[in-house]
């Protein structure tokens, strides 16, 4: 558990001190809802929907980049190899980049919430807990999946290209559970006609999460 | 140093008659078929597309199980057989991809209908493409092992994957069409014909693996486990 | 029924495709 957390403040920190690439991807992230705003509106005709696709392709776009970067990170420093040589648990590694990434793609997602919802004119604060707990279970899911995910990328001359392409098509259920949540939220806010993909996201999260028990360790011997 | 067995150079020639001589009969029987009422000949794109489908899930299968097996013995055999048979998975893949739409075309009018097995199947297309792409990219060790996670983690998210895009869409997709023992039979020997075919692809690509085997233990070992895709 | 046709003709069309160069890959790999 120590490990855990430990790695998890040390990927942080390492991003941390990066400032420029994390404003750099604030910036993404909030140009890409600009753009798709633009294209739906200025008159939405279902603004819960088109809201809800935007945030979640903006933060799935964004997020690669933040996921390939803490690999890079690692690399550039050598902090990787000595990571291994400390002899942590793999998984725990595993399990710290995991909760560093979730951290990023969360507080990404804190900054696009209130900017989807104001230009799409949608949400009110009453659904903001409810928001909260579908971001809690989508982004873990896609913490898990894109961790795994980057590892097997790491280092190749295209990974954020090749991340995205094994990755998205992964993920669809949990795209289109997020997507579906969300706009249930955002529209008449009832999410019970829905409430089968809170069990799709649940099921993605664990098996990211239990698949990389397994792998991890495999892939980070052989990425090395 | 590994040469291609005997047996295995023979029995590929054999499969390779065998397979085609079966193929042909199968497109001779679907021109035979009886045309089915509601959708008149194109529907006998069935013919080539099921089996395709059939044989391309069975594909990855198998390539999910060989993974599974490269990454318990570390033998590199096991990994020629998940590339190979990925590889010839595509194909087959493509194949679904083009005759489908082609028979959406004419039966419902419309190229595309997010019909769920149809857009299951180009998100598998999409995935392993980039299982080949990844592979390609890396060198000896990394590669049969990355590849070998690929080849587990993609099997293992599919029937998630399905599930959820019939939920999303509802199905469209023809469940039983109405068919002949006529229509069924000629179904049957299709599929026997695009198995039989399907083995005889997959023992092809296989040689490409020995052959860059054999290539690198003589001494280039950046070669090892041929990297994926036809034109790599 | 041109549609059916088509498709057959791409199916072989695909598999040709893929066995001429899977055994040119396997020449040059042979050929060393």
């Amino acid at each position: 558990m120590r490990t855990v957390l430990a790695v998890a403040m040390k990927d942080l920190r390492l991003h941390a001190r990066d400032v420029r690439f994390l404003a750099t991807l604030a910036l993404f992230s909030a140009s890409l809802v600009l753009i798709l705003s633009v294209a739906f509106g200025p008159i939405f005709s279902d603004p819960a929907r088109e809201a809800s696709a935007t945030l979640w392709a903006a933060l799935f776009f964004a997020g690669v980049l933040g996921l390939t970067r803490s690999l890079d990170l690692e690399g550039e420093s050598g902090g990787g190899e000595a990571l291994r040589l400390t002899g942590a648990d793999p998984y725990a590694i595993y399990l710290g980049k995991t909760l560093a990434n979730l951290v990023l793609i969360a507080a990404d997602f804190l900054l696009l919430l209130p900017i989807t919802s104001i230009f799409f004119d949608v949400g009110s604060l009453d659904v903001v807990p409810g928001l909260l707990g579908v971001a809690a279970l989508g982004l873990v899911g896609y913490a898990a999946w894109g961790t795994l995910f980057a590892a097997l990328a790491r280092g190749l001359r295209a990974r954020e290209l090749l991340l995205s392409v094994v990755l998205f098509p992964t993920l669809v259920p949990l795209w289109i559970g997020a997507v579906k949540l969300t706009h249930a939220l955002w529209g008449d806010g009832n999410v019970d006609p829905v409430r089968d993909w809170i069990k799709v996201l649940a099921v993605m999260d664990v098996l990211g999460l239990a698949l990389a028990a397994f792998l991890y360790e495999l892939i980070q011997e052989a990425t090395e | 140093m590994p040469t291609i067995p005997r047996w295995f150079d023979r029995l590929g020639p054999i499969l390779w008659a065998a397979s085609l001589a079966l193929v042909a009969y199968s497109f001779w029987l679907a021109m035979r078929a009886p045309i089915e009422v509601q959708m008149g000949p194109v529907q006998k794109i069935v013919y080539v597309h099921v089996p395709s489908a059939i044989a391309t899930l069975i594909g990855f299968g198998i390539t999910f199980a060989a993974s599974i097996a490269y990454l318990a013995t570390k033998e590199w055999r096991w990994d020629a057989l998940a590339a190979s048979s990925c590889e010839v998975a595509m194909v087959s893949a493509t194949v679904v991809m083009i005759t489908g739409p082609l028979w959406a075309r004419s039966a419902w009018n419309t190229w595309w209908t997010w019909e769920p097995r149809l857009t299951t199947f180009l998100i598998l297309w999409i995935l392993y493409a980039g299982y080949h792409v990844v592979r390609a990219s890396l060198r000896s060790h990394a590669r049969r092992t990355v590849s070998a996670v690929m080849g587990i983690v993609f099997f293992v998210n599919l029937p998630i994957v399905w599930k959820s895009i019939e939920w999303w869409r509802g199905s469209l997709h023809p469940k039983n069409v109405t068919m002949t023992p006529e229509m069924r039979g000629t179904l049957l020997v299709g599929m026997a014909a695009w198995m039989l075919f399907y083995a005889a692809a997959t023992l092809q690509r296989l040689r490409i693996e020995w052959r860059a085997e054999a290539r690198a233990e003589a001494g280039n070992p950046d070669s090892a486990g041929a990297p994926g895709g036809a034109r790599a | 029924m041109t549609y059916a046709v088509i498709a057959y003709l791409i199916t072989i069309a695909l598999w040709f495709l893929w066995g001429v160069a899977t055994l040119r890959r396997e020449r040059s790999l042979r050929d060393d």
